[in-house]
């Protein structure tokens, strides 16, 4: 990213001493008198924002500092050490949260459960559902606990290898598995992702490619009804795809669908069983992406 | 005043303010039958509800609201009605009975004023409400011409409008508020008040305000003339993210877009924004919305909904209000939106109101919110007065 000039610097020192600090991250005046708002909203004394506004000029995130991220209707608490939930995933959580029926019983497992925000929104609008999270970090895991506490939601937790462990992970079938896996494919990690992600956020919840898609299609379709996973790139959805077409069994049994971000990027890939569910998976997915099989 | 005059007057002048003041005796003129007859229908109204209150188990709070409301206009009518009959009565005697007639006089003289008060009075009672006159509002602020001037005072304006709440304890928040980039004064802001029936009070602050002073950034102290635009709208619904998901939902999907914050780049994990900006586009009114405040997108979405909502319910009474005057051929002027409705005189220490042309010399009573009353309470007679004319002079002809 270009470096911001010496003008503007001057500039937004004269609006503000600490102004110059949130730039390099904010890139605008405008953004970061914004930030600057919001951290003086949240902090009380004067020497943490100034020193919030510091480790935002070394462009660490500020969800860190403030130590929470909004998520559709949710103010989810966030610590170094766990990836900070995104905007795009609220939106497909919320989208799917509004689809469930509001007074059936499902199950819904969610893999790489981070701050365990998903499993969370869904049984914030449906209260009646059963929500799992899984996670191979204990500092997930603790943080998802103490998100189900302050919100008051009800979620299972189970530290578990998600790759190598899957039978280990709950019992019989899952209405509903979700999943935001790392899909960031190593050679791509210094050239796409922005500096506060590479530096800050646990490469653990970010660096991967197909092995969480591969083990979707081997591992959980067989004992799930329906599932939305989260990608970085169409090559995903599309090795998905692929899998189920060709696959002598699963291919008669699922429907799967893309979905794009409000941003027009690929998202989201998603399937369910054609039939033999005790819920109409058909109903809830209509019209959510585009039905690709 | 003219009876005020008598005190004064030597005893000859007495007869001279005896003989305008009996001139004033032939201008009242009772209410028109078909106004009377829509009082005596609010008072069946009233009967009727007194019974079902009588009976019904259940608390409703509309039915009580109306209740109360309908009972001041039948107890102004009552009160108007029993003066009028001694008044009648009055009249007859001065007729009929020569050895009584100086004293009636005397009596009239001194009913006749009242009476003319109370007439008034339920006219006004009479005159059909605001369709938001119960509703909280909100108000927009926008700088207008004079540059940095301008923007300070759009500032200066909201500051008054905050203090005017405070002095009236109102619940009040700030939806949105875009400072100027060199940090004096705003470029836009969004205050909702969030007491029930604000819009009634505030609905005459709509339109442009005119400020005249030496401004801060004026270095050869000479006289500035600047101004800021102010909207007023309903306050429909709550911004709560609940109504605003059912309030979308109204909307078919090619009449309104929301824009997201676009980067560049790939988006979801590869990035960490907290940019929460939305933009609702509504295409058939052509209302664009932008909120950014919170950092929640979720709540700024909801936030945009709710001034979208307030401006459509603005809209669409507006149309309707221009509908009735079309159809009434009304010569009245109105109020545009682009007329300026209130100077600010910092020199001379004065606020006049040029729809009423009323004047109030105290700038710093009006802009710490004690005195913002005064004006409101003068502009609103006046609309009253305006409106009950505008009634008479339809019942007459119609």
């Amino acid at each position: 990213m270009p470096r911001i000039g010496p003008r503007i610097m001057s500039e937004a020192q004269k609006i503000h001493r600490y102004l110059p600090l949130l730039l390099p991250e904010c890139r605008s005046i405008a953004a970061s008198l914004q930030e600057l708002k919001w951290i003086k909203n949240e902090l009380n004394s004067p020497r943490k924002i100034h020193q919030a506004c510091r480790l935002r000029g070394l462009h660490y995130p500020l969800q860190y500092i403030l130590g929470s991220q909004p998520f559709g209707e949710l103010d989810v608490i966030c610590k170094s050490g766990v990836l900070i939930p995104r905007w795009e995933t609220a939106e497909w959580a919320q989208d799917l949260a509004d689809r469930l029926p509001a007074e059936t019983k499902m199950t819904v497992t969610d893999l790489c459960t981070g701050t365990g925000c998903i499993p969370l929104l869904l049984k914030y609008n449906r209260p009646q559902i059963d929500v799992t999270g899984i996670d191979i970090s204990s500092k997930a895991l603790s943080l998802s606990r103490q998100n189900s506490k302050a919100l008051k939601l009800e979620l299972h937790l189970q530290k578990q290898d998600v790759l190598n462990n899957n039978e280990k992970i709950g019992s019989g079938i899952i209405d509903i598995l979700t999943c935001n896996p790392p899909y960031i494919p190593r050679r791509d990690f210094i050239k796409e992702t922005t500096l506060s992600v590479k530096l800050y956020e646990p490469r653990l919840a970010l660096l991967g490619d197909m092995e969480f898609y591969k083990n979707l299609v081997e591992k959980w379709l067989y004992r799930s009804n329906s599932f939305i996973y989260e990608v970085g790139d169409i090559s995903q959805s599309e090795y998905v795809l692929k899998e189920i077409q060709h696959h002598t069994v699963f291919s008669s049994l699922w429907h799967v669908g893309f979905r794009n971000d409000s941003n027009g990027h690929p998202r989201v890939v998603y399937g369910f069983r054609k039939e033999g569910t005790s819920h109409n998976m058909s109903t809830i997915f209509q019209n959510y992406g585009q039905l690709m099989h | 005043m003219l009876r005020r005059c008598t005190s004064f007057a030597r005893p000859g002048m007495l007869c001279i303010s005896r003989r305008l003041q009996s001139n004033t005796i032939s201008q009242f003129t009772e209410l028109h039958p078909s106004l009377t007859k829509r009082a005596e229908k609010y008072v069946d109204e009233l009967a009727e509800l007194e019974q079902w209150l009588a009976n019904g188990e259940t608390f409703d709070v509309e039915k009580q609201k109306k209740f109360s409301n309908l009972s001041a206009i039948v107890d102004s009518f009552r009160q108007y009605q029993n003066d009028l009959g001694t008044y009648k009565e009055l009249q007859k005697m001065v007729n009929d009975d020569p050895s009584l007639r100086d004293e009636a006089q005397q009596e009239i003289q001194e009913l006749e004023p009242e009476l003319i008060i109370k007439s008034q009075h339920l006219l006004s009672q009479l005159l059909p409400p605001h369709p938001f006159a119960d509703k909280a509002c909100i108000l927009e602020l926008r700088p207008g011409v004079g540059g940095t001037e301008a923007m300070i005072f759009a500032q200066d304006l909201l500051n008054m409008y905050i203090n005017y709440a405070n002095h009236k304890k109102w619940k009040y928040h700030i939806t949105s508020e875009n400072p100027n980039e060199s940090g004096s004064g705003i470029v836009d802001a969004i205050l909702s008040i969030d007491e029930p029936g604000s819009y009634d009070k505030l609905k005459f602050e709509a339109g442009v305000h005119r400020v005249q002073r030496i401004p801060a950034t004026e270095t050869k102290g000479r006289t500035h003339t600047s101004t800021a635009a102010v909207i007023v709208l309903p306050q429909m619904s709550e911004e709560t993210e609940k109504d605003s998901d059912a309030y979308e939902r109204t909307f078919k999907p090619d009449e309104i877009r929301i824009d997201v914050m676009r980067a560049r780049g790939k988006g979801g994990q590869h990035v960490n924004t907290t940019d929460s900006a939305v933009r609702l586009t509504h295409y058939p009114s052509g209302i664009v919305v932008s909120m950014q405040d919170e950092r929640s997108q979720h709540k700024n979405k909801a936030k945009a909904f709710a001034i979208l909502r307030a401006k459509l319910a603005e809209i669409e009474r507006k149309e309707k209000e221009d509908k009735e005057r079309a159809a009434r051929k009304d010569q009245v002027t109105t109020t545009d939106r682009s007329d300026k409705i209130r100077t600010y005189n910092y020199p001379q220490n004065r606020i006049t109101d040029h729809r009423c042309g009323f004047n109030l010399h105290d700038i710093t009573g009006v802009m710490a919110g004690e005195r913002l009353d005064d004006v409101i309470e003068a502009m609103a007679k006046y609309d009253s007065d305006k409106r009950a004319k505008d009634l008479l002079r339809a019942v007459e002809s119609a």
